[in-house]
């Protein structure tokens, strides 16, 4: 018994001990401001996102193409340090070129990128850049930092649990608001970064995310398919600069690696044939945003 | 489909078969002063050296390495962003890229259909986003195709993808 008082006392100590250095280093307003979201509000974030983004495009109607995109998605996603995410990934139904990561595992490519692509590696890089968003949770903090900074943790997760409440929509709303501004610079970095380590592990050839960013430094900046990937993203001349400076000769053992062009190309041959668009609900506007 | 449209897609055929196919055929430009390797490693013997913007043929690429090909016929290895796509200046049809192009010359039909695809006008902005009403069933429906871990197992197994312990960058190795 006096052992395990000794014990408690030290945790106590410990834990009254370890917050009042950070306050000190960090500042008090900060240390709250980031405390962590609990998974279960950062997947409901995501979830409602999503939602966003599905209400103004709709998911291509090919299950067969849905299911090869998760198959892909999931085994880069395997190779993180949160494997457990519900990770989900889907392809919407826009020429333009961009794709998301939401919080909480929600993934989302448009056919337009898509149609871009040469081979399953480009399409493992792709989804492993927003794997890597997700994983680091580099949206949740832009979104905190930028829309929902004074609102306190136990406030929010309450808040996401309120489905279809004022409450819950506030937060969703607040949420798209940021996301759709985009990411600090670096994390885009940064998951550029994380996203050829990720590919190399899933077994292909890492290179395919930095030839799909050679291919969009051809295009034109004023194509109106990519000005939203173009607002949200820096250029990406520059990513690929900054990508292949920091990867050096590092990942060169694993060029050889498969590229899965002909399974790729096979898939995507059949989606084309059988390629209908999916029609968009009438109304895309939110009449009861407050 | 009507006669007009046939046309085009008559000539886009032609117009793809006559682009000279080396690999996928590409056109490709320097993107700054460099060496050319003879091999795709930086240890290797300098071919020729190629000046910015110096017009090249991209052959193939090896991960970060891309063969190219000189107007003059030589042959030899640049690093992957030394290299740009086109002669430099940027085009302003993105439908150009990609597989829409690579189909477009099985059949008329195909053609057809991925062309229409990639040059459509249905966009995805940023406003129409935030304005959208939220569509929840939408999300429900990605349950669906979602896939567990098994299955992804099973995926890689089935197309030789090994998975490889490779640590990330030197650059982000601190946050290990
Ligand atoms: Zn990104």
């Amino acid at each position: 018994m006096p052992g395990a008082l000794i014990r408690y006392t030290g945790l106590l100590l410990i834990m009254l001990l370890v917050p009042a250095n950070s306050y000190a280093l960090f500042g008090l307003e900060k240390l709250k401001r980031f405390k962590p979201i609990s998974k279960k509000v950062e997947i409901q974030m995501g979830q409602g996102i999503a939602a966003k983004i599905l209400g103004a495009t709709p998911l291509v109607n090919d299950p067969e193409l849905q299911q090869y995109v998760n198959r892909v998605g999931k085994w880069v996603a395997l190779q993180t340090e949160r494997p457990n995410l519900p990770w989900h990934f889907g392809v919407i139904d826009t020429d333009t070129i961009n794709a998301f990561a939401t919080p909480g595992g929600y993934i989302l490519i448009t056919r337009g990128l898509l149609m871009m692509l040469r081979d399953e590696s480009e399409l493992a890089g792709i989804l492993a850049h927003e794997i890597s968003h997700a994983v680091r949770k580099h949206v949740l903090r832009t979104i905190r930092k930028q829309s929902l900074a004074d609102i306190g943790r136990k406030r929010l997760n309450k808040m996401a649990e309120e489905k279809g409440s004022g409450n819950y929509k506030y937060l969703v709303n607040s949420s798209t608001e940021a996301f759709s501004r985009g990411l600090d610079k670096k994390d885009e970095y940064a998951a550029d970064r994380m996203g050829v380590v990720l590919a190399a592990r899933a077994g292909y050839e890492p290179f395919g995310m930095a030839t799909v960013l050679q291919r969009l430094s051809a295009i034109n900046p004023k194509d109106t398919k990519l000005t939203l990937m173009f607002n949200t993203h820096p250029d990406p001349d520059k990513r690929l600069q900054k990508l292949m400076e920091a990867v050096g000769t590092q990942l060169d053992a694993y060029a050889k690696q498969p590229r899965g062009k002909e399974r790729f190309q096979k898939i995507m041959k059949a989606h084309i044939a059988r390629y209908v668009p999916t029609k968009r609900k009438k109304s895309v506007f939110d009449d009861d945003i407050w | 489909m009507d006669n007009r449209k046939q046309i085009l897609i008559w000539i886009l055929g032609a117009w793809l078969l006559a682009t000279p196919l080396t690999g996928f055929g590409e056109a490709g430009s320097a993107r700054l002063k460099i060496d050319m390797r003879e091999q795709p490693s930086i240890d290797s013997k300098v071919v020729t050296n190629i000046n910015k913007k110096q017009k090249l043929d991209i052959i193939n690429r090896l991960g970060s390495w891309v063969h190219v090909k000189t107007e003059d016929s030589k042959t030899g290895w640049l690093r992957l962003h030394q290299v740009r796509i086109g002669d430099g200046r940027r085009k302003n049809n993105s439908g150009y890229f990609g597989l829409g192009r690579l189909f477009g010359s099985f059949s008329g039909k195909q053609a057809n259909k991925g062309i229409t695809a990639a040059t459509g006008i249905r966009g995805l902005e940023a406003a129409q986003i935030r304005d959208a009403k939220a569509d929840h069933t939408a999300v429900k429906a990605m349950d669906e195709f979602m896939v567990v871990a098994t299955d992804a197992l099973s995926f890689a197994e089935k197309n030789q993808l090994i998975a490889t312990k490779v640590p990330y960058l030197k650059k982000d190795r601190k946050r290990e």
